[in-house]
């Protein structure tokens, strides 16, 4: 065993000993910190800014978050025509999308498909007969930004731009969750349709 | 190793900057914790305990964004484990383009030449090992994007990884994670709605040595759009890349066989409820380390499929894939696919051939909600990896309940042979999901493949299965965490355009993935 690997050995060790500390740590027991007034715990707890991004749709349109959230709430959704639960939440997303564009919600589907699968984004569209702009993020640099590990990642920010509900995967049954975190967002609004968990089709 | 030092220099300055400004910054922290407890049946020990942590951090302004990302792996086994800071950068952006220094994710053209990336979520384990890692293939050094009016600039010089080794193993034979030098850009122009032009050129000097030159010409255009008719859509997208030591004869469009070339192209059309999309390729030597050419093979989600799709062999292979889907609103849609492929693994032998057609047939009317079905049959071969005949069929189906709730299965069958051997593959899952709470599934295989025979058994028909189980819940919307319990098989998977191998696991694994 030459040196380097004994040193990664010795803090492997170390890391193996400090592991049941990390869990303690990430257990959600300590999620209602953000109760404290320390400054550097209220950084993390509190709903942080977006960060901020251009991008261009399918359509041609070139948009900014500034220009997405002018109107009220963003619906920030990642997705790819390989993943399954997205042909599910998809048209659901779209349903949504129809009963809160009037109340100044914009939606915007962010395809995360690669150079090999980018062709055939338009086709799926049209086959689950979606209409919400989509982009293509072909650098990656839209999954880094948001820290997206999974499709479906479901994001909503609001018109101050501050993310307010952040969901990967899909967990079937309608996306109420989102719905919520809307009408959080929005003024009330007796004319508000109600909650749909059908499908646009 | 002077630029590296520049690299360095550059950085520190921008923290510099930074530094002014961090006081107001917004920060993001994200950790995936994945712990396995468990091993591959027949090896030792069984009772291998694995932990593997990533965590990225990121805080940011309107204007500078800055990050890091920091790995851990360690097993009971103590192969290779480490702990390091694998990513570190630095990021200015505004208007009229970015600069980043440090790690970045970038491409040029559709990936021909270059594309750095990474498949997020998934954790690799080192071949004959146990020591695990983030799939990551980023390029460290400089990215500067620019665009004015028309016209848009990318520059970008750096190392690239090839992100296929864990930083343990590597560290434990000297061998750096990013090496050898790329340089490269492209120039394009979008003189119409919808329309660009663009060129991209790469100077390539692996560890190895050899230094080569490539560019690539690429062409965008949707003429039902220049015409602005908005009923229909064309998009049409062209792009040929070449490879030399010498441009002495640049005209040429074949440069011989001892040179790289590469040619993509791709059409579709989108008018009322139909949809179709064409692709074909010709690709010789284009396996660069550092590129990802478009492989024009269907990536599937269905799990039989999935492991056994055909891999692009870009050192020579040229083909087509052809889709039309056709949606009938208020009852399904209908998709239909075609690829085909040629090419040689080796000059001296025989070309193969790799050729798949897939049907599907997706079943939701509008006035029955309890009914949403998918049927599906799939016809290849694939003679790169010697299987002469492959049929799979399957079934899924989601049925809504009450309550948020739903219960999703499926059912598949494969029938193959390969080298001679002629086998069949089940494979079923039964999931029910709850929209607020999580899901609970099993999951099943079986499998007569010889060559997946269980350790010692010596059956003349071997018949091997896998059983598994896997609970998933999200907590507060910044926890999701999972549980598998059982046997997971070994084998070929596909995410995001990159497949890679899944080590087999019988035995327990626990993911968290944590957001602040």
């Amino acid at each position: 065993m030459d040196e380097a690997h004994r040193e990664a050995a010795l803090i492997g060790r170390r890391l193996w000993v400090a592991l049941p500390i990390l869990l303690a740590l990430a257990s959600p027991l300590t999620a209602h910190a953000g109760d404290t007034a320390d400054p550097v715990v209220r950084v993390l707890t509190e709903p942080r800014q977006a960060p901020n991004f251009r991008l261009r749709t399918l359509g041609g349109m070139t948009l900014d978050l500034a220009s997405l959230t002018a109107r009220g709430p963003l619906v920030l959704d990642f997705w790819a025509t390989w993943c399954k639960p997205c042909v599910t939440s998809l048209p659901e997303l779209e349903s949504l999308w129809g009963r809160y564009a009037g109340r100044g919600v914009t939606v915007l589907g962010v395809s995360i498909d690669g150079p090999r699968n980018v062709s055939r984004v338009r086709p799926f569209l049209n086959k689950l007969g979606l209409t919400f702009p989509v982009a293509i993020d072909d650098d990656g640099a839209m999954q880094e930004r948001f820290q997206v590990v999974a499709v479906p990642t479901t994001i909503v920010i609001g018109a101050d731009r501050r993310i307010r509900f952040v969901r990967a995967g899909y967990g079937g049954g309608g996306l109420g969750e989102v719905e919520d975190a809307l009408r959080a967002l929005l003024p009330a609004d007796s004319s508000a349709a109600p909650a749909d968990s059908g499908t646009a089709r | 190793m002077i630029r590296r030092r520049g690299v360095r220099l550059v950085f520190l300055s921008c923290a510099l900057a930074w530094a002014p400004v961090a006081a107001r910054a917004q920060v993001s922290v994200q950790d995936l914790l994945d712990v396995q407890f468990g091993n591959a049946p027949g090896q030792d020990p069984s009772n291998l305990i694995a932990a593997y942590n990533r965590t990225d951090v990121a805080a940011y302004t309107d204007l500078l964004r800055v990050g890091a990302q920091f790995q851990f792996d360690h097993n009971s086994a103590n192969e290779y484990p480490y702990a390091l800071f694998t990513q570190r950068w630095l990021e200015l952006s505004g208007e009229r383009g970015r600069l980043r220094v440090g790690n970045t994710y970038t491409i040029l053209g559709r990936g021909l030449l270059q594309r750095s990336f990474q498949v997020p979520g998934v954790v690799l384990t080192q071949n004959g090992t146990a020591s695990r890692f983030g799939f990551s293939r980023d390029l460290d050094g400089v990215l500067l994007e620019g665009r004015a009016g028309l016209v848009s600039v990318r520059g970008m010089s750096g190392q690239p990884t090839a992100g296929d080794i864990s930083p343990g193993f590597a560290q434990s034979i000297g061998l750096p994670l990013h090496a050898g030098d790329l340089t490269g850009g492209q120039l394009t122009v979008g003189p119409w709605h919808g329309t660009s032009l663009g060129a991209a050129t790469m100077r390539l000097s692996p560890p190895s040595g050899g230094t080569r030159e490539f560019a690539s010409g690429f062409a965008e255009m949707d003429p039902l759009a220049l015409a602005r008719m908005t009923a229909a859509s064309i998009p049409l997208y062209v792009e040929y890349a070449l490879g030399r030591s010498s441009w002495d004869d640049w005209w040429r469009f074949h440069a011989g066989d001892d040179h790289s070339q590469g040619f993509y192209a791709s059409t579709g059309l989108v008018w009322g409820p139909l949809g179709f999309s064409g692709e074909w390729k010709d690709y010789h030597a284009m396996q660069l380390g550092v590129n990802d050419p478009p492989s024009l093979v269907r990536e599937q989600s269905y799990t039989l499929l999935n492991r056994t799709t055909h891999v692009l062999n870009a050192r020579d292979e040229r083909g087509y894939q052809f889709e039309g889907t056709w949606r009938q609103a208020g009852l399904g849609d209908l998709t239909l696919n075609r690829s085909h492929g040629d090419g040689h693994l080796v000059a001296s032998q025989p070309a193969r051939r790799f050729d798949e057609r897939f049907a599907e047939l997706h079943v939701a009317p509008g006035r029955w909600p309890w009914l949403d079905a998918t049927v599906f049959a799939d016809r290849a071969r694939d003679l790169f990896v010697g299987a002469e005949r492959r049929e799979t069929y399957g079934v899924s189906s989601r049925v809504p309940m009450p309550h948020g709730t739903s219960a999703e299965f499926d059912l598949e069958h494969q029938s193959s042979s390969v080298f001679g051997a002629a086998f069949v593959e089940q494979a079923a899952a039964l999931t029910l999901r709850h929209s607020r709470w999580g899901s609970a599934g099993v999951n099943f295989q079986s499998s007569t493949d010889p060559a997946e025979a269980r350790p010692g058994d010596t059956s003349v028909t071997p018949r091997r299965t896998w059983w598994g189980g896997t609970v998933g819940a999200t907590i507060e919307h910044r926890y999701e965490a999972s549980l598998f319990v059982g046997q997971r098989r070994q084998g070929l998977a596909c995410t995001a355009g990159t497949c890679y191998t899944v080590e087999a696991l019988e035995g327990v694994a626990f993911r968290l993935l944590t957001r602040f």
